[in-house]
């Protein structure tokens, strides 16, 4: 975290200040979603999970389809 | 990266395809419309369109910023930038859309206009302060994604004193958008895939009226292949059970009140104008953001003669009816051909969201051969 509603975001490797204002529940280490140099959401990551366990499913629904066939 | 490669899991996609296949009637005809321009990039860059049942068709909204500016508010803007004073500062896909005779802001530029491309808003704001002698003008351009940014920026410019920077404002509202297709009688959308990130901002209730009054699915998703295939078996599912309402797939960044902070600012700083005019769709009521009183001596069509240019778009290009999911790309006379993104003749070509820039990027350019 910096001064100025700014605060220090790894783009993969490369480090630039992005403004923080709109994500006021974001924590350093969190993963947060930017545009033009704002945060617009932090990543949720039980909604995240929640996702994916859906894939998961799909996978496994699919898999118990063929073994029917 | 992590949030990014779980969602392009290939045996994940292939089992949503297919799935996909029986959610169709076979022989029907579905028309989904993917609101934004950043899900007809993932669309062809991923190949999902290669993934669809051929009963689904996909068209391409009007969510790519850029290509919605009409070519009038181009020449203002350049009639803005080439005053000895001023150094205007844009986004970058801004400088190669062409306005009337052609001519862009990197003409303007090459011809001698202080042009600059920036990063974010706050940029600009930065050049004003390290250079008080110059009016820094920032082009506003963009949905409710990008709009939060230049509403803080001007409460910054405003917070400290910062009195040689303003913003011509260009932000439009996707709301609006959507109603002025619905209610065109020539386009028949089955369903939307929501905006993601716009929705970030202003989340999922705006497009209740899509489900209340024209009784369509809206499924909100995000950027990945597994959230566009997730969404469009979400769509299928609801017009096959007969519902009409409105999901968020992209629930790890999209809240359904969206972003409080952001909208806090929306508020302070804008006010939705009267009319605003879009390329391909016209003059939609009450669909674009103005600068708000209290703001008023930071927006630049208040410090600067602004002419109001009214151009028509170039006949042979038919940027308007792919913004209204009435043409796609090939369809059009001059795509890849007297329009290609090197030297483009209309927005949908330049904007890296445009769909005509994603189906020439993509080898799209023709209509699939029946195998």
């Amino acid at each position: 975290m910096q001064q100025d509603g700014l605060a220090k975001v790894d783009f993969g490797g490369v480090r630039r200040s992005v403004n923080v204002m709109f994500t006021p529940e974001a924590e350093p280490g969190d993963w947060v979603l930017v545009h033009v140099g704002f945060a617009l959401a932090r990543v949720d990551g039980a909604e995240a999970k929640a996702t994916l366990d859906l894939l998961g499913e799909a996978i496994e629904a699919e898999l118990s389809q063929e073994m029917t066939l | 990266m992590r949030y990014v490669d779980e969602y392009r899991d290939p045996a994940a996609a292939l089992a949503i395809a297919a799935e996909l296949t029986t959610l169709v009637e076979p022989g029907s005809h579905v028309k989904l419309m993917e609101v934004c321009g950043g899900h007809t990039h993932a669309i062809y860059r991923h190949g999902i369109d290669t993934l669809l049942p051929p009963e689904v068709e996909l068209v391409h909204g009007p969510g790519c910023p850029v290509c919605v500016i009409p070519m009038g508010r181009i020449d203002d803007a350049i009639t803005i930038a080439e005053r000895p004073e001023v150094t205007f500062a844009s986004f970058g896909d801004m400088l190669r859309v062409p306005g009337g005779r052609r001519r862009s802001l990197l003409e303007a530029k090459a011809r001698g206009a202080d042009v600059r491309i920036v990063y974010s808003p706050l940029d600009a704001l930065a050049l004003a302060q390290a250079e008080p002698e110059r009016e820094v003008v920032f082009f506003g351009v963009g949905f409710e994604t990008t709009a939060p940014a230049i509403a803080l920026t001007l409460i910054r410019a405003r917070e400290l004193g910062v009195l040689n920077f303003s913003v011509f404002c260009n932000h439009v509202l996707v709301a609006p958008a959507l109603r002025a297709i619905l209610d065109s009688p020539d386009t028949a959308i089955d369903g939307f895939i929501g905006p993601g990130h716009v929705s970030t901002v202003i989340g999922t209730k705006p497009y209740d009226f899509i489900a209340r009054e024209y009784h369509r699915p809206v499924v909100v998703a995000g950027f990945e292949p597994t959230d566009i295939l997730q969404a469009v078996a979400r769509l299928l599912h609801q017009l096959r059970e007969g519902r009409a309402a409105v999901e968020n797939q992209y629930g790890r960044v999209v809240r359904d009140d969206g972003n409080p902070a952001a909208l806090a600012a929306l508020e302070r700083v804008f006010t939705v104008g009267d009319d605003f005019e879009w390329r391909g769709l016209g003059v939609i009521p009450r669909s674009g953001f103005r600068i708000g009183a209290e703001f008023a001596d930071w927006d630049a069509e208040n410090r600067f003669e602004v002419p109001g240019a009214r151009i028509e778009d170039p006949k042979a290009c038919r940027c308007g009816d792919v913004l209204r999911g009435m043409a796609k790309p090939y369809e059009c006379g001059v795509f890849g051909t007297a329009c290609t993104p090197e030297k483009p003749l209309g927005t949908c070509m330049v904007s890296s969201e445009g769909a005509c820039a994603a189906y020439y990027a993509y080898g799209r350019h023709r209509a699939k051969v029946p195998a």
